[in-house]
This record gives structure tokens, sequence and C-alpha cells, in this order.
């Protein structure tokens, strides 16, 4: 009889209908303000950012592949979309880790800064999703980003300051930024939070397609933001938003 | 006091019951008899009768004088029909939809998952906005696959089993390709008629940039491009039934 038991027991738990807890570990995420480096683009200037602050909701983190049945049991209130293609449904790898909240980011202030303490549980991650939000006062009021700093021609030297004001529609994600990293129940350390100004993956720039000399003069000071009255100046600013609206401009990474 | 052997082998039994349950649930009955899924195809209103200028953002209104859809390997359980099938789907069908293929001798039960592939679509139609009309002639040949379609067909004896694909046209109007709720806008594809002739052409989209558009993580320069991206997306089951869709 005691044989039937074991045999029933481990039939259960083998089958994945045991309601195990995964295990799970606490990380804290710091801002990283690391790669907001000068970035050469592919018009042939150079661009080196000033000011760089964004507003951002519920950093969620993905793992490699079909998570444990008991990943999903135990996350169950969590956001588990399933992978359907359809405008706004969710693409990426299955979400086993999460830091709920509102954040305002400034990487060049508050570098190492922290944001909040990210629960992870283990397994193999490789990748982050967030929702892009709106600031609520200052001059982030009601934007998602301020971009501001100055582009020099490499050709001719000459200079373009600018202040980009992104907005993003509301509710608008950003899936698969990369986090590459194996937790563990022994994993410490930080995760950091980074803008990346150049895709560290590829020969591309946050300011790629963007001709600063056809929008000003020499010297003068450029408003990219969907209010202006220029035309050429809002192309550019939906081209900028377009590209810091992808995952190849942020990344989350460890530091030990 | 207890028997011990009892209670041991009534936690036994009930975990194996229990275990049972879990799993036959998921798989279905193997009683029930065999039976035939009668796949249909289904524009809604949006294709048979248009898109109102009310349900689009920017006001345009827009009708459809033909839209083909190419199916094929359309998958139910066990039992496939390769295809490919043409279907019209701008005509009027009291709501019924068109037939595509009929599965016979599916086995008996409950299939979830149903899959298909959908291998080309020309789209023929006009917008109007005000005295402005313009009109569409464009063709997708890309393969996209639909899988792991959230609906459940129940296959019984009595012929009554069906599958409806179901096409969404707004889809591909939309400013977003990850959003959740896009905004339906025809003015952009209005304003890529360059040469003002009234026919947007796929050279001519070509030739458009995406402005305000949202490709989200996709490198998409052009108008053509987008529209192309968000056709990859217009197959659904039963109305509103989400698929995984993958271009092949």
């Amino acid at each position: 009889m005691r044989r039937l038991l074991w045999v029933a027991v481990a039939v259960v738990v083998l089958s994945g209908c045991a309601a195990e807890e995964a295990p799970r570990i606490e990380m804290q995420v710091v801002v990283d303000g690391s790669r907001v480096l000068p970035t050469k683009t592919d018009l042939g200037y150079t661009v080196a950012l000033s000011d760089a602050r964004m507003v951002l909701n519920d950093v969620l983190f993905t793992v490699r592949g079909e998570a444990h049945a008991s990943h999903k049991k135990s996350l169950k209130d969590w956001l588990i979309a399933p992978v359907y293609a359809h405008p706004g449904h969710y693409q990426g790898g299955e979400i086993s880790g999460e830091m709920p909240g509102r954040f305002v980011v400034d990487w060049l202030a508050d570098d190492g800064a922290v944001m909040g303490t990210a629960t992870l549980l283990t397994g193999d991650y490789e990748s982050a999703n967030f929702t892009f939000g709106h600031g609520d006062a200052g001059d982030l009021l009601g934007k998602t980003a301020v971009l501001a700093g100055v582009a020099t021609r490499d050709s001719d030297g000459k200079t373009f300051q600018f202040v980009a004001e992104i907005v993003s529609p509301k509710g608008r994600d950003l899936v698969g930024a990369p986090f590459d990293l194996k937790v563990t129940e022994q994993t410490v350390g930080k995760v950091g939070f980074r803008l990346t100004t150049a895709d560290p993956f590829e020969d591309k720039s946050l300011f790629d397609g963007i001709s600063f000399a056809d929008l000003a003069n020499d010297g003068e000071l450029i408003s990219f933001s969907e209010s202006t009255d220029n035309e050429n100046v809002l192309e550019a600013y939906y081209r900028l938003r377009r590209t810091f609206q992808t995952h190849d401009h942020f990344e989350l990474v460890s530091l030990n | 006091m207890r028997d011990s052997s009892n209670v041991s082998r009534r936690i036994a039994l009930g975990l194996l019951v229990g275990f049972v349950a879990c799993t036959t649930v998921a798989c279905g009955d193997d009683d029930d008899k065999d039976g035939n899924v009668n796949v249909t195809a289904y524009g809604e209103d949006f294709i048979e009768k248009g898109i109102p200028a009310a349900d689009v953002d920017d006001g345009w209104e827009i009708n459809f004088s033909s839209f083909i859809v190419t199916f094929q390997d359309v998958k139910v359980g066990d039992k496939k029909f390769g295809g490919p099938k043409a279907v019209e789907l701008a005509k009027e069908s009291d709501g019924k939809g068109f037939p595509v293929a009929r599965l016979e001798d599916v086995d008996g039960g409950e299939h979830k998952n149903p899959e298909y592939v959908i291998s080309g679509i020309t789209v023929q139609g006009s917008a109007s906005k005000n005295d402005v009309k313009k009109t569409f002639d464009w063709a997708f040949t890309d393969k996209v696959k639909y899988s792991e379609c959230d609906a459940k067909v129940d296959v019984k004896d009595d012929d009554s089993a069906s599958l409806q694909l179901t096409i969404h046209a707004d889809h591909l109007f939309g400013d977003s390709l990850v959003s959740e709720d896009p905004k339906l806008l025809f003015g952009p594809l209005a304003a890529a008629d360059a040469d003002e002739d009234g026919v947007i052409t796929i050279t001519e989209l070509k030739d458009a940039g995406i402005g305000a558009y949202d490709p989200g993580n996709k490198d998409i320069k052009n108008l053509w491009d987008f529209v192309r991206a968000q056709a990859e997306n217009i197959g659904h089951v039963n109305g509103e039934g989400h698929c995984k869709s993958e271009k092949q």
C-alpha cells in the first residue's frame, strides 16, 4: 500500500500538476548611465547628450523558452500573456520576474541610484519589457523622455544644439530589451538599467537618419517635439521617437 | 483509531483520480465518434459592407470591391485541408461567411488550437472623405501561418462542428504594430498618392515615409512595408479568437 502511495505522489509531481513554489530572489535595479556616450551617426554627426531622462512603468523580465509549470502557477497573478500575434499582443518570452511601479530615470544626474527591487524566479533570463510612461511634473510633465545635447557634423565642425521631448502613446510597451542573466538562488548583485545611445549589437546610433544641418543653422537650437509646426523637424522627431521606442537602445545588465 | 493503511489507500486513490482527471480533461474523450468540420471564411461587416467613417479615427470611409484571401493547410486535430483555396469575402453573406473546406472523419471530441495558412491577399477598394476619393488595388504575397488559434472545435457525429476563419480588414489601417488599441487611419495612405491621380499605388506607398506610425521593434521605413506588416495580423478564428502568426 505504501508503495502505491509513493507511486501516486511521484506521478502527480512529475505530471506538472504539483504546486511547488519556484525559488525566487530579489535584486536591486539601479540607473546605469555608463552607455550614454557620444555616438557617431550614419549621416556623419557625433551626438553627445547632456540630459537623458525618461519615465517608465512596470518592468517585466522574461526567460528563454517555456517557463516551468511551477513558474506559471506562482505567477498566475502576473501578466503571462499567450503568444498571440495581434497588434499589441505580447510576443516575447515567458515572464518570470517583475519590478512593478513607476520610475523616473535620469541617466546622467542619478547614475547608480536605486530604481527599485525586482523579484525574479530562478531561470535563464534573456530580455526585459516595460511600459513607456509620462511625467507628472516639471519639464517631463506629459512627456516620456527628454533628451538634450549637441550634434557636431564631423566634416565641417558645425554644431547644433537640440532638445527632444518624446511622448510615447499611452500604454506603449517596449518588448525585448536584452537582459542576459542566469538567476539562481545564489545570484547576488544589482541590475543596471541602461540607455544605450549606440546599439551594442549593431552599428546603429539612436540619432541615425537625422540630418541636423537640414533642420537649423550652425549653432541654432532644434526643438524636436510633436507640437512643432516645422514639417521637417516633425518628421525627424517621429524618426527619433521610433528609434527610441525600440529594444535596440535599452539594456539591463548584471552589475557585480 | 483509524486504520493507517486505509488512509494511505484513500490518499493514493485520490491522487490518482486527480491525476487522471488532470490529464484526460486536457486530452478529450476517446469515446466520441468521428465527425466532420465545416470551415468557413468571413470578413464581417467591415469587408462585406465597408468600414464606416465613424469607425475610422480620421474620418475616412473605406469600402472594398474585392477582398480575396487564399487559404491553405487548414488543420483541426489530425485532419488537414491542403488547399490552396481563394475566397472572395467582399460579398454579402448574411453573416454566414463562405465555405473554405470540409474536414471529414475528424476524431470525435474537443480539439484545441486549430491552425491555417494565408498565402495571399488581394484587396481592391476605395476610401472617401469629403469630396476626395482614393482607390487602391494591392496584393500581399507573404505567406503567413496562423497557429495555436484560440478556439475549441467540438467534433460530434452529427456534422455540426465548424470553424470560422475570420478576417479583420481594419487591421490594415492601424497606426501601430504594437499598440493594444491602435488608431485607424487612412489619411497617411491617402497622402501617399504623390501624383494625385486618385490611385494609391504600391510604388507610391514604398516611396512614402511612415511618419507617426509605430512599427515597434521592426525596421520598417516605408508605408508599403508597414501595411504589409499589418496584413500579417488580419487572421483570426471564430470572430475575435486570436492566433500566433508567423511569416513563412
